[in-house]
């Protein structure tokens, strides 16, 4: 028996050393919170960004065009937003059920089109996957690991001339649960090993391109939104100079001229931070694979170890000496 | 020099000419850039997508990995859970061999 539990022992002392290190479990839940913030701001802010899109849209429409511009109609945005949908021979505002709306159609960047879906996936999955690292990371198992233990203690102790008949149940659930906590672990590693080494040159894309399309130095969804808003801001502010009598033209041109205003603040202001959070999502993922690959156990990690050692050996010698006396 | 394709140079082009119609004060000067800026605009609007096919490409093949890697971590947690599971059963088995054996030495 004791042999046995010796063996035991040195499969626990085993199976220790495929675990995550320290550094590594740190690095993998930054990389997870780092994924998980990106992707719920980025894909937050694209479907706000498409919803604000079609609302100044549609205030370009009802804005009145300024005088001047009537002669030719390619000189406001609403106007050449009209005549491009009679162009395409889509209805302006009303379509029936089966007719895309043009100003749907129409939007900048084509917020309406597949390969907006297509990138919106983006943030989505890697929020998605930041959220599966943290719940990995983060699952606590010990009370059903505690309970299985104690009822595989307590099914040994009852084999009639069982060795462990007389043996302490607690000894025997303790190294029941570190066991299987340490087999748990290694099942960890390796499946956070596994995954990040085939993500490790795919989520910078990801994160790169949708920082990217947050910058206003390119061409990108941000880039178009920010020019749909100060278009509206330009027309509705020459509309409310140009029709100081006319109520109904005051106030449209009042309302696109504020969402103008309130989408250009958000340019500002959350366009920055997402690309910050881009930034750190790949910085977050070459900490990670750079830490996975230096598997050096660091202070921590030994003391760790060396804690669990002394616990099986306490777990072991508990048990041999009730072994013995039986 | 760098090369600037046509987009570049529009995309910069509607950065300034934004950044100059935020600074004027003179209303024929805002007038003349905001026209400005919107003929620009409907320029960039005419130009073919700058996203080329093979950038979307990748994008979604990088969108497929890291699914898929969500897909095996899900699997592994869901893996941890029948470890877990497993040994309740060798518990039961070993329970009912125990009571098995009771019974014949009785």
């Amino acid at each position: 028996m004791t042999r046995h539990l010796w063996f035991l022992l040195l499969a626990v002392l085993g199976v220790s050393g495929c675990g995550l290190t320290a550094n590594q479990r740190a690095a993998t839940t930054k990389f997870a919170d780092a994924a998980t913030a990106f992707g719920d701001a980025s894909a937050n802010e694209l479907t706000k960004m498409r919803d604000q899109t079609v609302a100044m849209n549609l205030a370009l429409y009802r804005i009145p065009d300024p005088p001047s511009t009537k002669a030719n109609p390619n000189e406001s945005a609403a106007v050449a937003y009209i005549e491009h949908c009679k162009k395409v021979g889509h209805a302006v505002v009303s379509a029936g059920a089966t007719e895309k709306p043009c100003e749907y159609d129409n939007l900048a960047a084509d917020f309406s089109g597949d390969w907006f879906e297509t990138f919106l996936s983006g943030p989505q999955v890697m929020k998605a996957y930041g959220a599966a690292l943290s719940g990995i990371m983060n699952a606590d198992s010990k009370d059903d690991i505690k309970k299985s233990s104690d009822d595989l203690a307590a099914a040994l102790q009852a084999i009639p001339g069982s060795p462990a008949a007389n043996a302490s149940a607690d000894a025997i659930s303790d190294l029941a649960q570190q066991l299987t906590e340490l087999i748990l672990d290694n099942m960890k590693a390796h499946a956070i090993h596994a995954v990040v080494e085939s993500t490790k040159n795919t989520v910078p894309i990801i994160c790169k391109t949708v920082g990217d399309n947050f910058s206003l130095e390119r061409d990108g969804f941000a880039f178009r939104f920010r020019n749909t808003a100060a278009q509206l801001a330009i027309a509705s502010g020459q509309a409310i100079n140009a029709n100081p009598r006319d109520r109904l033209a005051r106030s449209d041109s009042l309302s696109g001229y504020l969402l103008a205003r309130q989408n250009l603040e958000e340019v500002d202001t959350a366009f920055p931070e997402i690309q910050k959070s881009a930034a750190a999502c790949v910085a977050a993922n070459t900490a990670l694979v750079n830490a996975l690959q230096n598997t050096t156990f660091n202070r921590h990690d030994i003391e760790e170890f060396y804690a669990a050692a002394l616990t099986a050996a306490s777990n072991v010698g508990s048990l041999k000496s009730h072994t013995s006396q039986n | 020099m760098p090369n600037l394709s046509d987009h570049d140079i529009l995309v910069a082009l509607i950065n300034q000419t934004w950044k100059l119609y935020q600074q004027a004060r003179n209303p024929t000067q805002q007038a003349q850039l905001g026209k400005q800026f919107n003929d620009l605009t409907v320029r960039l609007g005419a130009l073919a997508d700058s996203v080329l096919d093979q950038t979307q490409q990748e994008y979604k093949d990088a969108v497929a990995c890291v699914q898929t890697a969500t897909q095996t971590v899900t699997q592994a947690q869901a893996d941890e859970a029948k470890v877990v599971a497993a040994i309740d059963q060798i518990a039961q088995v070993i329970s009912a061999l125990g009571k098995l054996a009771a019974m014949a030495a009785a």
